[in-house]
């Protein structure tokens, strides 16, 4: 007897072959003793293979990743998580709205503390329109006006995502919640202090770029909260 | 016969316990804003499995230094997490590329000619070697031809369709397939019954 259909078996196993050609192979695997054998051996291997342990114990490797890690920086931030506003129906989705305003507003104001620092450092910059136009708060610190813009930007996105976290609070597993808390705790401290530091050394490159990535971490962790939030919604 | 499937795809969870992926979105907003023991805690979390992963698709020689270049990987593409799946799906998914890559990279073409490595085609079958020569199931995978043995490990152990691993892969559904049977071929001959 050929076994014209020996190489397909396992597609026959797996119920992957097309209608036509399980009929055949079906007509061949039942006259052909075998090919039955061959068919029962195949599913026994995928089988062995669904209930394998680990292979190999596991050593530590953490200390080796952490030491990479940190001569690689933070995570790339690429965009907002679209999830939630995926999964909402149209009519559900303004809440969303906050979050593209978060979005813009870290890059706003990454950017332009950036820019305002290169501003007033650089040493060809020439003269700087931004700055002599810039308003002298009360509290003695220089602010650009698209740096005011961006923190205004960025104030508003922080109060709305909080609002969204305020509100979902109780959807969300306490020890969430306390994770989170701890976290922008942590963040808002940092803030706070580099603030501080900068009324003293408000051309400091260091506390300008540390100010922006940890607003940015701020929004970012708002973010994913909202998400958690909406997701639960 | 009937034709039932052997078993449907087999869902991509952690072995570390049970899935929490609300803890695990949490875990990945942390790490995003740059909170490394987040990350720590995602890393022990998932370990096992991308270890497991790198064994058998590439060596327990080269597994740990993979492990530990998969989950730097994943460090850095955090940000490309958008949540859409499960965190330990999008890092198994990272892992398998990773990993396949590694492979091409390090142009590793298992051409098992000497006689304490032979391919596993060419070694005895069970039925002709007495019990305590038989491979185990384990070692018979890691004998594998290359291309059979990653297929293999895709489809039958991970739970990856063949137009996944094709994709994944960067050949076609057909010959995922062809692989698949090349290597169970070889592999019921190391059954341990």
């Amino acid at each position: 007897m050929e076994h014209t259909w020996q190489d397909r078996l396992s597609e026959y196993a797996d119920g992957t072959l097309s209608a036509g050609e399980r009929a055949d192979c079906e007509a061949h695997v039942a006259q052909c003793a075998e090919c039955t054998a061959l068919v029962l051996e195949l599913r026994a291997v995928a089988r062995r293979a669904a209930r394998l342990d680990a292979p190999a114990p596991v050593p530590d490797l953490w200390a080796g990743i952490a030491a990479r890690i940190a001569d690689s920086g933070e995570p790339t931030h690429v965009r907002p998580w679209p999830v939630a506003a995926r999964r909402l129906p149209a009519g559900r989705r303004t809440p969303w709205r906050p979050l593209l305003a978060a979005a813009v507003a870290v890059f706003l104001a990454g950017g332009a503390v950036v820019w305002g620092v290169l501003q007033q450092t650089a040493p060809d910059a020439g003269p700087a329109p931004a700055v002599t136009t810039a308003v002298p708060p009360a509290d003695g610190m220089t602010v650009l006006p698209a740096m005011a813009r961006a923190e205004a930007t960025y104030n508003q996105a922080a109060a709305d995502l909080r609002a969204i976290l305020d509100e979902g609070r109780d959807q969300l597993d306490p020890k969430t919640v306390a994770v989170l808390e701890r976290n922008l705790a942590l963040i808002d401290t940092a803030i706070a202090e580099t603030e501080t530091a900068l009324r003293n050394d408000p051309a400091s490159a260091y506390l300008n770029s540390y100010l922006a990535r940890t607003m940015q971490r701020k929004l970012a962790l708002l973010r994913q909260a909202a998400t958690l939030v909406q997701a639960r919604s | 016969m009937q034709t039932t499937p052997i078993r449907g795809v087999r869902a991509v969870s952690s072995t570390a316990g049970p899935a929490r992926p609300d803890s695990d979105i949490t875990e990945a907003a942390l790490a995003v804003a740059g909170d490394e023991s987040a990350f720590e805690r995602l890393y022990r979390k998932h370990v096992n499995r991308i270890h497991a992963l790198a064994c058998r698709m590439l060596s327990r020689d080269e597994a740990d230094e993979a492990t530990q270049d998969v989950f730097v990987r994943a460090w850095r593409k955090l940000g490309s997490f958008r949540g859409e799946a499960a965190f330990g799906t999008w890092l198994h998914r990272l892992a398998v590329n990773e990993l396949l890559g590694r492979r091409k990279a390090l142009g590793i073409q298992r051409e098992r000619y000497t006689a304490d490595d032979r391919p596993l085609e060419l070694m005895p079958a069970k039925r002709h070697v007495s019990v305590e020569h038989t491979l185990d199931f384990e070692a018979a995978i890691e004998r594998l031809p290359d291309g059979a043995r990653q297929v293999f490990v895709l489809h039958d152990v991970e739970g990856y369709r063949h137009e996944e691993i094709a994709e994944m892969m960067g050949t076609v559904a057909g010959t995922s397939k062809s692989q698949l049977h090349r290597a169970r071929m070889a592999l019921r001959q190391h059954l341990d019954r």
